[in-house]
Formats: structure tokens, sequence, C-alpha cells
């Protein structure tokens, strides 16, 4: 399970972070499948892994025009912001599967510390990114300085909440098994 | 049991884009509106012509150059990279203001308008994706060429003129010969009174003790003795902002004690600066659409 985790990290990672040189160097539709793999690995002892997987397939697919258009420039037509609010959303979703996925294992590992911190950031992932998303659908019709700094402080929180999460995820990791663990009961 | 609320937020969120995206949408313009100008210049070369423009904050064309009456007019010395976007003057909530600067030497005003006035009051704009608009801008009224071939001193000379951008200017006027101003004239533009406020003095040669007279109180005919100054002072009132481009030419004639006719100029210059609500009020009045 060990590997099937780090593939979800580097995944993630993938995903989240955007090196673009000529062509977005950290690949999402590379990241999506690296997600996808790690969650099969774990299909058959933890069947909260099917949701991402199919969120992951979904993500694969979507989000290959992104590797060759740089989403993050201003002067972008409008069809290409509506796409980024398009990834962006399928980004949460996964997430918000993948957090399921991890609630599942670290209450099979018992470890209450563990547990605590997945809860906490799950809430607080989850929460960060949909307030950046409600406030994100007012950008259009506001302006001002107040705006500006808003949608700083919510693009940086996003960032932070991620960076956690990929913690998280180490720390999972650390304290997982090596081999999938599957339950039999007879 | 989180689940239905995840996805009962990701609805009510996709709902507030959609009521967002639609009422910014209906704020659009279809095509960039002008302000309404009032200019008067001349025709000499180192005189330029600015258009103000709103257009929408997410137009990504630059105005590449007009054509007034058969005419192209261009922007010279026109950087070959261009930023880009356009450059904004101000920003407002779904709108920006924009300009553009011509400048009359791409005009050839010796062939086609060389002894008289030329008045428009539209122009055909062009951008940099080759789409077109009729515009119509007001009323720009521009003089012929200025006879600079007077050599040495006029009789009311110029000796130092201030001037910013909200049309706050003063000029100093000196007489090099005993004269007398027999008219102060400029263009009346509608409204023009409740915004500019034009006063004058005359005093010896030392500044002090002349009250400003409003040129509507001047008694005509004004007698200077040489060395004698006459001030010239625009003032734009507070209280009212104006929302178009106004320029004219402020006149000032009359004789010397020899007999010679003479004609002095001072410049008025106002760069408009909008509110949101002188936004709204001038796309209701251009578009007859209601804004909020």
């Amino acid at each position: 399970m060990n590997s099937a985790l780090r593939r979800i990290f580097w995944g993630y990672l993938f995903i989240f972070f955007r090196i673009h040189i000529g062509i977005d160097l950290l690949m999402d539709p590379v990241g999506y499948l690296l997600i996808y793999s790690g969650c099969k690995k774990m299909a058959d002892a933890y069947p909260q892994s099917k949701k991402p997987m199919a969120v992951a397939l979904v993500g694969m697919v979507v989000s290959i025009p992104s590797v060759f258009v740089n989403l993050s420039e201003p002067t972008l037509a409008y069809s290409w912001s509506v796409y980024s609010i398009g990834l962006f959303i399928i980004k949460m979703v996964a997430a918000y599967y993948l957090f399921l996925l991890l609630m599942e294992i670290v209450n099979t590992l018992s470890e209450p510390a563990l547990i605590h911190r997945t809860r906490n950031t799950f809430k607080y992932l989850i929460g960060f990114h949909l307030t950046a998303f409600a406030l994100m659908s007012f950008y259009v019709n506001t302006s001002g300085d107040g705006w500006i700094v808003l949608n700083l402080i919510a693009t940086i929180g996003v960032l932070l909440m991620d960076i956690l999460f990929l913690f998280l995820l180490r720390a999972i990791r650390k304290v997982a098994p090596d081999s999938v663990r599957i339950d039999v009961t007879i | 049991m989180k689940e239905r609320y995840f996805w009962l937020a990701l609805a009510l969120i996709g709902i507030s884009w959609i009521t967002n995206s639609v009422y910014a949408q209906s704020k659009q313009l279809k095509e960039p509106i002008f302000l309404d100008h009032y200019i008067e210049t001349t025709a000499d070369d180192y005189n330029n012509l600015t258009f103000y423009y709103l257009a929408n904050k997410n137009d990504q064309r630059h105005l590449n150059y007009f054509t007034i009456n058969g005419l192209s007019a261009y922007a010279e010395n026109e950087f070959i990279y261009l930023p880009d976007a356009p450059y904004n003057l101000q920003t407002f909530t779904h709108h920006v203001l924009r300009s553009k600067t011509i400048n009359l030497s791409s005009i050839d005003f010796d062939y086609h308008y060389p002894d008289e006035d030329f008045i428009f009051s539209d122009v055909f704009a062009v951008f940099s994706d080759s789409t077109g608009i009729d515009a119509s801008i007001g009323e720009v009224v521009i003089h012929p060429k200025e006879d600079n071939s007077i050599s040495g001193d006029l009789p009311l000379m110029s000796t130092s003129s201030s001037m910013d951008t909200s049309g706050n200017s003063n000029y100093r006027y000196v007489a090099t010969e005993p004269l007398t101003v027999e008219a102060i004239s400029y263009p009346f533009y509608e409204n023009s009174k409740e915004h500019i406020s034009i006063t004058s003095n005359r005093s010896g040669e030392s500044d002090s003790n002349s009250t400003d007279v409003n040129l509507e109180d001047i008694v005509y005919p004004i007698y200077l003795d040489k060395g004698q100054t006459l001030r010239i002072n625009f003032k734009t009132r507070e209280e009212k902002s104006i929302q178009n481009p106004i320029a004219f030419i402020l006149n000032i004639s009359g004789t010397t004690e020899q007999g010679k006719a003479f004609n002095t100029s001072a410049w008025y210059n106002y760069q408009p600066y909008l509110t949101q609500s002188d936004v709204n009020s001038i796309i209701q009045a251009k578009t007859g659409r209601e804004t909020d």
C-alpha cells in the first residue's frame, strides 16, 4: 500500500502544481493517471477507492488540453476560463473522494491521532476550496482593491491546504503496512 | 453523510456562477462607446487629437487608426512592440476607459483643407482585429494652421503659462507696446459655463493689487501700456465633474496703438476623469439601455 499511496502523492502534486515552459511540465493527465493506478492497487481492500478512480479517469481525459495551453495567462479567451473552472471542480471532487478513501484507510490503521488529523485536514481543505470557488463566482462583477486582496488570500489558502494534504499523505504512508490488508471474515 | 452536503454546496456555488455570469453578460457593451468630445484646435503638425472611449473590460483589442471624412489619421511613433492588453486609463466594474491619440501631422491639411475649418462629428474607428465601428464623438473643429510667419515680438506676448490635466491653467501676457484689447472670445459649449470659470486681471509691472474679473463682466476696450500684464485664468469648477473631453482656444484680439491688429490665443484642455455613475449614465445615454 505504501507504493499505492506514493503514487497518489505524486499524482496530486502533478495536478495542483503547474510549471509551464512551452508545455505544462507537471502534466495533469499524468497526475490523474498516477492517482488512478494508486487507487486501483487498493481497490480490493478499500472499496472507497472506486470513486477516486472514476474521477481520476474523467480528469485524465478532460485535462489533456491543459498540457498545451498555459491557463494562467491573463489574455486568454473567455472559453478557456470556463475550462479552468471545470478543471478546478474536477480537482476538488477528486480531493473529496480521495479524502473519503483516506478516512477509510486511517480507520483501519487505528491510530487516533492520525484519524483526527485526517478529519481536520479534510474539513479545512474542502472548506477552503469551496470558499475560494464561491468567491471566484463573484469576481466577474466586482472590482477594486478589496476584492483583489480577497482573491489573493483565497488563492494562498487553497495552496496551503494542498500542501497540508500532501504532508498528510506522507504521514499516512509512514504508518501504512507494505502490503494491502484484506479483511476476510469467515 | 457528508457527501450529500458536498454536492449540495457545489450545486449552490454553481448556481451562483451562472447567475453572476448572466448578470455580467448583460452589462457587456456590443461595441466600444466614444465620449462626446468638444475640441477645437489648429492643424499644426505639433498638435495632437486624443479620443476617449469606453470598452468592455475583457476587450483586448487595440485601436489602430481612424478614418475621418475619408481621411486616415494615425498615431505616429507607435511602439513596434505592443503590449498584450491595451492600456486602461481608468477601470470600472465591467468597463474600462481608454484613449487613442493621433498626430495631426498624419493628415495632409495643406491638400484637403488649406483655408477652411475641418469640422466633424463622426469617425470610423478601426481596431486591431480589423473590425471598425462608426462612432459619434461630439464635435471637433480644426482651424487652419497658425500663421507663424510673423517675426519679432508679438504685440501681446505670452510670458508664462501653466497647465494641468484637470483644465486649470494660467496665462500671463505682457504688452510689448501700448495696445488696446477689444475682445476676448471663446467658443461657447453647452454647459461649459457651469463647469469652467474664466477670469482675467490686468496689472502693472508688479503683480499685486489686481482683482480677477469674470470674462462676462469685462468692460472693453482694455488699454495696456507697454510693460503691463494681462492674465487669463481657467479654473474647472470642482462641484460638477465634466464627463467630456473639452479643448478650445480662447482668442484675445485687439489693435496696437500703431493701428496693427493682433491676435493671441490661450488654450484650455481638459482630460476627463469619470466615476462609475458617470460611466453608467454615459452608457445609458449612448445605448439607451438600463444600467445599475
